[in-house]
């Protein structure tokens, strides 16, 4: 029966996504918080006191019978709107840890799909990484990261700087301090 | 989906969401620290180093041992393994961990695959650093030594045993056997694969009966005077310690009454004996200089257990446990001196059987469990069940009488894969290192798995052509060998009745600089000053030295007599004496006090053997002045030697260095005991 019921995923800024479970269950914590609700529900949702937004979600399942809401209230429905997209893109495609949740593994190499679909600027680049980290999705997270690592690797400090807009907030003795460091860079 | 407009800013400002913190991420440096750690973690430690300039919260992201360990849990999934690099920095086992798993996941693969002309192989030594493989059969008797990567030269022999052969064992080095009738040969296998054709008879075996063990060290098998380099055990409970240098006996101690069924030992300073009856003895005793009577051994008591069972028995030195397996038990005790014979047991289905436990030794000489690695320095051990199941554990992480946490199961899967019958278990053997588990099938095929998150990783055996095949065979995967001299190789070979398949992915890459290293910061975590591990290294290696050139100086000795106050036959002679003789004088200026070179060489030699003796224990010791002051003078000998070879080097051509020579000589005085001196060094260079 649970299978039936519609999920909806609200945005912080109120925005209200209706997806299927298996789009929604690409973020563990989503996952969790579902296989949770579900569980209890014979037990009139008499669950974890600590968990709000889980206590929040079992109000509206209370409500009604039929949809679950999840509100998501770190994420813009912008954004929200692209991380739906992902999930619907993999919904087919069963990613390693998605059995067990905490002990992740590893990641499917970043993919062309991935790299195109993260192809926007950069601050919308940080907030789907804010995002996948929130919601748990890791493939995602991972694809993003490396995304960043790619804009990292292979620029000198300075560039590295100017490219993400960082400033130095050392002095040149610290700097310099430093740079002996790296030189015989030790294992502490 | 509900496609409706929104303002976004408008919302955000009436927004309903229940957490107030809402603001959005303008950049990279705001985002969490975790997330920037997940972000460095795809990139390689040397741009890391470099990132630590970028900005002070990077390099406290950078250098933050905790998150780093945060990041590795939530990437492989565990926290207790076998460490890869022995570093205290969990950036820097997960950095490498990374690189080295990409290395075999995508490393372009190498096959060199090859028959031998060998009975069907059971036991098998690699030598990875010298290219040599040792292949014996124990139902034929036949040894052969080849090129592992090419089988180039190789040299197949019938028949090693000596006649009424009782056990035996290989390593690269040698082979040993014990007899019937007590008595224990040695096969000496060098390293150009030539061949000693005669096995060499141990002395004073007082072996009485039949001998039921024998045992090498499988590292090296030279060692000094009075150093056990092998064990043999016979069927009365007598167990016999060998100098293999000299063929002798070093140590013979009556241990039990029933017959020794298994040795194991660190060639260091512990032996475990096992007997008939189930009994495990172990003996506290110095292998290396094996003076006094034996300290009576502490005895834990486990089952006896079915002489036809398969039965066996691996130590984990470094943390003394004993970890034994047999019909469907596996069970690890302990032998320190706080957990002395408890234990714990894996949990096994009631109708499972133990097919086989294999335990990834790095090195067996390794130094003790290190706990403040990252991964609190683990050691794997991977039990085969006849389900086709394959168990993972860590032999170092368990509790008295509760079960042994399972790390693992993983039932492998391979290319190719037939159903057998009931008997023939899917998974034949098995090998860890600290990267890799590699899985041999009972049809010649393997697969990869990593060793921390326990994924699958590639498929890594070829088909076998078909011209080695005989028939349509099915061959099983007799034995899986990982190289486990170097952390970061990634090869390995597989043995198939008789038929050898090496492997190697992508490039070997050079890890040397770190590896030394890495290897300095754990002799500093030791506390030992890295300056003069050095210069121990340097004695080692000059004590060698030194020990070759003594010989050779007996050896000409009646040449020197000839020259002796004489006048010298040509130029070249002339020259190199007057080399030796202007720097004995120069070490008679900086090491004051002592006399003559060469007894100070000595007494550089005496300390550098009492250093050696204590390396890694004592450091308290080192720190002692006078020691130090005796540290420099041995520096200034082992400079001057070494800087004596280089001149001897460079003189045949160098016609500048002969003219600072003759000045040299203008400011010495000639003084026959120097003369004399001066002679014997030169001849030492010759």
């Amino acid at each position: 029966m649970s299978k039936e019921k519609k999920i909806v995923i609200v945005s912080s800024d109120n925005e209200k996504f209706t997806v299927d479970r298996k789009v929604a269950e690409k973020s563990i914590l989503i996952k969790n918080m579902l296989e949770d609700l579900l569980s209890n529900e014979d037990h009139n949702g008499d669950n974890d006191d600590d968990n709000e937004l889980l206590r929040d979600a079992a109000a509206v399942d209370n409500n009604d019978l039929d949809v679950i809401e999840i509100p998501t209230p770190n994420v813009r429905s912008t954004v929200l709107k692209l991380i739906i997209e992902w999930c619907e893109h993999y919904k087919d495609i069963s990613f390693p840890d998605e059995n067990q949740d905490e002990d992740s593994k590893k990641t499917p190499p970043i993919d062309e799909w991935d790299k195109n679909f993260l192809n926007v600027d950069q601050e919308m680049l940080y907030e789907i990484i804010l995002a996948a980290n929130y919601l748990n999705i890791r493939p995602l997270l991972y694809s993003g990261c490396k995304m960043v690592a790619e804009m990292i690797r292979g620029k000198s400090p300075e560039e590295i700087r100017k490219t993400f807009n960082i400033v130095n907030d050392f002095s040149p003795e610290e700097e310099a301090a430093i740079r002996r460091e790296n030189e015989w860079a030790e294992d502490r | 989906m509900e496609e409706e407009e929104v303002n976004s800013l408008g919302n955000r400002i009436a927004t309903a969401s229940p957490l107030p913190d809402n603001v959005p991420v303008r950049g990279l440096p705001e985002l969490p620290s975790e997330v920037l750690v997940t972000i460095f973690s795809f990139l390689d430690p040397m741009t890391l180093d470099g990132l630590s300039l970028v900005c002070k919260r990077w390099k406290m992201v950078i250098n933050d041992n905790e998150l780093w360990r945060e990041n590795f849990i939530k990437f492989f999934g565990s926290k207790q393994f076998q460490s890869l690099t022995r570093s205290t920095q969990w950036r820097t086992e997960l950095l490498m961990r990374k690189e080295l798993a990409q290395r075999w996941i995508k490393g372009k693969g190498m096959y060199h695959t090859y028959a031998v002309r060998n009975g069907v192989i059971t036991d098998i030594a690699a030598d990875f650093r010298n290219d040599k493989l040792v292949l014996f059969s124990k139902n034929t008797g036949d040894l052969t030594i080849t090129s592992l990567r090419s089988n180039k030269g190789e040299t197949p022999i019938t028949g090693v045993f000596p006649n009424g052969t009782t056990s035996c064992e290989l390593s690269k080095n040698a082979m040993i056997f014990g007899r019937w009738d007590g008595k224990v040969y040695l096969k000496l296998l060098n390293q150009k694969n030539v061949y000693l054709n005669d096995s060499i008879s141990l002395k004073e075996s007082t072996h009485e009966g039949i001998v039921t063990v024998t045992k090498i060290n499988k590292d090296s098998i030279a060692g000094k005077h009075g150093s056990v380099r092998a064990f043999s055990g016979d069927h009365r409970g007598r167990v016999i310690g060998w100098d293999l240098k000299n063929y002798q006996k070093v140590v013979d101690w009556p241990i039990s009454n029933a017959s020794i069924t298994n040795i194991e030992s660190n060639y260091q300073d512990c032996v475990i004996v096992r007997d008939q009856l189930g009994i495990i003895y172990v003996i506290d005793h110095n292998l290396k200089d094996s003076k006094g009577p034996m300290r009576s051994p502490r005895i834990i008591k486990t089952e006896k257990i079915d002489e036809n069972a398969t039965f066996s028995m691996q130590v984990d030195f470094g943390d003394e446990n004993i970890v034994i397996s047999y019909e469907n038990k596996v069970r690890v005790y302990s032998y320190s001196l706080h957990m002395f014979g408890h234990f714990s047991e894996l949990e096994v289905a009631e109708d499972d059987q133990v097919y086989r436990t294999v335990i990834s030794q790095m090195n067996l000489q390794c130094c003790r469990k290190d706990d403040t690695l990252a991964g609190h320095d683990g050691l794997l051990c991977g039990t085969i069940f006849k389900s086709g199941k394959t168990v993972i554990w860590n032999v170092r992480s368990w509790e008295d009488q509760q079960p042994i946490p399972i790390i693992h199961v993983i039932v492998p899967k391979f290319q190719h894969y037939v159903y057998l019958n009931e008997d023939s278990p899917r998974v034949v053997s098995l090998d860890i290192n600290s990267s890799v588990i590699i899985f041999g099938s009972h049809n010649s095929y393997c697969s990869l798995y990593d060793a921390v998150s326990g994924e699958f990783m590639r498929f890594v055996s070829r088909k076998l052509p078909r011209k080695i095949l005989l028939h349509d065979q099915i061959l099983p995967v007799t034995e899986t060998l990982l190289d486990k001299e170097d952390n970061f190789a990634t090869n390995g070979v597989i043995v198939m009745g008789n038929i050898i398949q090496y492997f190697q992915f992508g490039e070997q890459k050079n890890y040397d600089k770190f590896k030394k290293k890495m290897a300095r910061n754990s002799l500093k975590r030791a506390g030992v000053d890295d300056r003069k591990v050095k210069n121990r290294r340097h004695i080692k290696d000059d004590v060698e030295d030194f020990t070759f050139q003594q010989i050779q100086e007996q050896q000409k000795s009646e040449l020197l007599d000839k020259y002796n106050g004489d006048s010298f036959e040509d130029e070249e002679e002339e020259m190199s004496i007057a080399i030796a003789l202007s720097e004995s004088l120069k070490v008679k200026e900086r090491a004051e006090g002592s006399e003559e070179e060469e007894e100070e060489l000595k007494r550089a030699l005496e300390l550098s053997r009492s250093q050696s003796a204590i390396l890694g224990d004592e450091v308290v010791g080192h720190e002692d002045p006078t020691l130090n002051s005796e540290d420099r003078e041995l520096n200034y000998a082992l400079d001057l030697s070494k800087r004596e070879t280089q001149r001897s080097n460079i003189f045949p051509d160098g016609e500048g260095s002969s003219s600072r020579i003759e000045s040299d000589l203008d400011n010495t005085s000639n003084n026959d005991d120097e003369m004399e001196l001066a002679l014997k060094l030169s001849l030492i260079e010759h």
